[in-house]
């Protein structure tokens, strides 16, 4: 199927991905090229066939929930590009309107 | 020994050598980066070495000490694909929106090999988040095929399968979500072990595709490859998706005759898009193995055309998710964006800045397969046809216990080639199937078609890496070696 230009800003702001026009010229036509080719798929009969959970099938079950003694606290925190004592920092903006 | 003969040396040699005191670990580690500094100015393997003295130093005080109780891995230089987490040092899985991250913590197979005292040498160029089939897509420039300068080394673990391929690193840790340890390692004529679903750690690999990733293994020798799987899998409390059955001794079994293995050939792997030379190839690799005693017999799974675009599906989608948490909030770079600007917009802005144009494109997909209106369509829809394409393969194994196949429809391909995201995608054909169902497969050199090396695959059933590896071992004894490109 084709993707509009609308349809393709949409899903670009649901994914806070900011895109240039060049950008959106360029996905909108590989986009529609890889959906048109993904529709083979609707040749398929699945009505009575389950989705796949891979996951399920291999888990080995979650394991107890009791604290483990990790002091990581400090490395995590070095990564932070903007931070105040033992917290992350935003700058600004968090509570500002979209424009 | 000479630096030459040094670098040549297997896992398994070079554990000998060392325990016979015919080096040391240090001698070891020395001609590797030694070669790695040779190589990298025209590979680009590398993204950063890491270098680390004192292993190799300890090693050999313990080898003058109590050699007997030093792990098999000890003192042997490896590479490791940058989505591997180390603690301490840059991890950027190839991506702008990674610069400067350092994890808090080893990724559970790097923990391993650290308790292990393996020497480890560096990180490898990657497709930026392990997407792409050629890391065209590094965010940091691609690696050079160390068989042919011209030609793309595969991915995404392209680094990964270069170093090991140019001798500047004994063995190598990738990743494959689709391929990315098999397609490269078929590309440089290098072993390319993809373990099944859950035999490995996942813990502190960053992640593309939750449902399909797996750590893989790139080495020289198939015995290598079954000596390092051995020497990492184990079940991981830190991954919920780790299995718990116990691990098969793989070596103990490598060298089992193949009487009786029955291998399929499944016709599909072979027709259309598959390039009639590499076909052959992997034809004549199926008469060695029934020389060897297997029953080679051709079968049909005939949703394998399906798989790519299943799998070109569920990865955006997954991956989008994934990739949700980069921020620039907690780690990377934060967009530039004016001061007043709202918060949404400082986000979009150190995406739009920090993802590379693959990234973006599977974001895009996956969000819209993953939205409502088209989520039925698209993303559901893609894992019930996964279901079937699991059946298939569980049906094949009640008749064969190996299936063989062409890892790559071409021998590695010129920079460039595959300028629009259609046709690299269709560079998975051969290698989806075995992931979306969780297998492990592996890819070993079958042959040469003008100075390049093609790959063949061998796909076993869930946790069947043991008959992967015997036949994969074999088959390249009767062969004989490819040797390393030296001249690079």
């Amino acid at each position: 199927m084709a993707v509009s230009r609308d349809t393709l800003q949409t899903v670009a702001r649901l994914a806070r991905l900011s895109l240039t026009n060049e950008e959106l010229d360029v996905y909108e036509r590989q986009l529609s090229a890889v959906l048109d080719a993904m529709e083979q798929l609707n040749a398929v009969p699945t009505a009575q066939v389950p989705a796949a959970d891979l996951a399920a099938v291999s888990a080995s079950g979650v394991r107890d929930d009791r604290p483990q003694p990790r002091s990581e606290a400090d490395a995590i925190l070095q990564n932070a590009p903007e931070r105040s004592g033992r917290y992350l920092k935003l700058s600004g903006g968090m509570f500002n309107r979209d424009t | 020994m000479t630096p030459d003969d040094l670098i040549q040396l297997t896992v398994r040699s070079a554990a000998t050598a060392l325990r016979q005191r015919q080096l040391s670990a240090v001698e070891l580690e020395q001609a590797f980066r030694e070669r790695l500094h040779q190589t990298e100015p025209s590979l680009h393997a590398y993204l950063r070495e890491t270098p680390e003295a004192s292993v190799a130093r300890s090693v050999d005080d313990q080898l003058a000490a109590d050699a007997a109780s030093l792990p098999i891995l000890a003192g042997l230089p490896v590479a490791l694909k940058d989505n591997l987490a180390v603690a301490g040092a840059e991890t950027t899985a190839g991506s702008k929106i990674l610069t400067g991250y350092r994890p808090a913590r080893d990724a559970t197979v790097v923990a391993k090999l650290r308790a292990a005292q393996a020497t480890i040498l560096g990180k490898t160029n990657l497709d930026e988040f392990g997407m792409g089939a050629s890391t065209e897509n590094s965010a940091f420039g691609p690696t050079k095929n160390p068989r042919r300068l011209d030609r793309v080394p595969g991915g995404s673990s392209g680094g990964s399968a270069a170093a090991v391929a140019a001798g500047s690193a004994l063995y190598a840790l990738g990743t494959d979500t689709g391929g990315s340890v098999r397609q490269p390692a078929a590309f440089c004529g290098v072993v390319g072990l993809k373990p099944s679903y859950g035999r490995l750690s996942r813990s502190g690999l960053i992640a593309l595709t939750s449902s399909t990733d797996v750590v893989g293994i790139l080495a020289k020798t198939v015995e290598d490859a079954a000596i390092v799987l051995q020497s990492l899998a184990a079940h991981d409390a830190d991954d919920a998706t780790s299995r718990r059955e116990p691990v098969d001794d793989y070596q103990a079994s490598l060298s089992r005759p193949l009487a009786g293995l029955r291998i399929g050939l499944p016709s599909e792997y072979f027709g259309a898009g598959i390039d009639p030379a590499v076909a052959r190839e992997v034809n004549k690799a199926a008469k060695i193995f029934a020389t060897l005693g297997a029953t080679v017999e051709g079968c049909s799974l005939p949703s394998t055309p399906l798989a790519i675009w299943v799998y070109y599906i569920v990865t955006p989608a997954e991956a989008s998710t994934n990739l949700s948490r980069y921020d620039g909030i907690r780690f990377g770079p934060t967009g530039a964006v004016p001061a007043e600007a709202a918060f949404s917009q400082r986000l979009a802005a150190t995406r739009g800045q920090g993802f590379g144009p693959e990234p973006k494109r599977r974001i895009l997909l996956g969000t819209f397969a993953l939205s409502a209106g088209y989520y039925d369509a698209y993303y559901d829809k893609a894992q019930r046809v996964r279901t079937l394409i699991s059946r298939e393969f569980a049906t094949a194994f009640e008749r064969f216990d190996l299936l063989l196949t062409p890892t790559a429809p071409t021998v590695a391909f010129p920079f460039g080639s595959n300028p629009d995201p259609l046709s690299m995608y269709l560079q998975d054909v051969c290698l989806v199937g075995a992931s979306l169902a969780g297998l492990p497969a592996i890819s070993v050199p079958a042959g040469v078609i003008d100075g390049l090396p093609v790959g063949l695959q061998l796909i076993g059933p869930a946790l069947g890496e043991g008959a992967v590896l015997r036949a994969a071992h074999q088959f390249e004894q009767a062969r004989g070696p490819l040797p390393l490109p030296l001249a690079v």
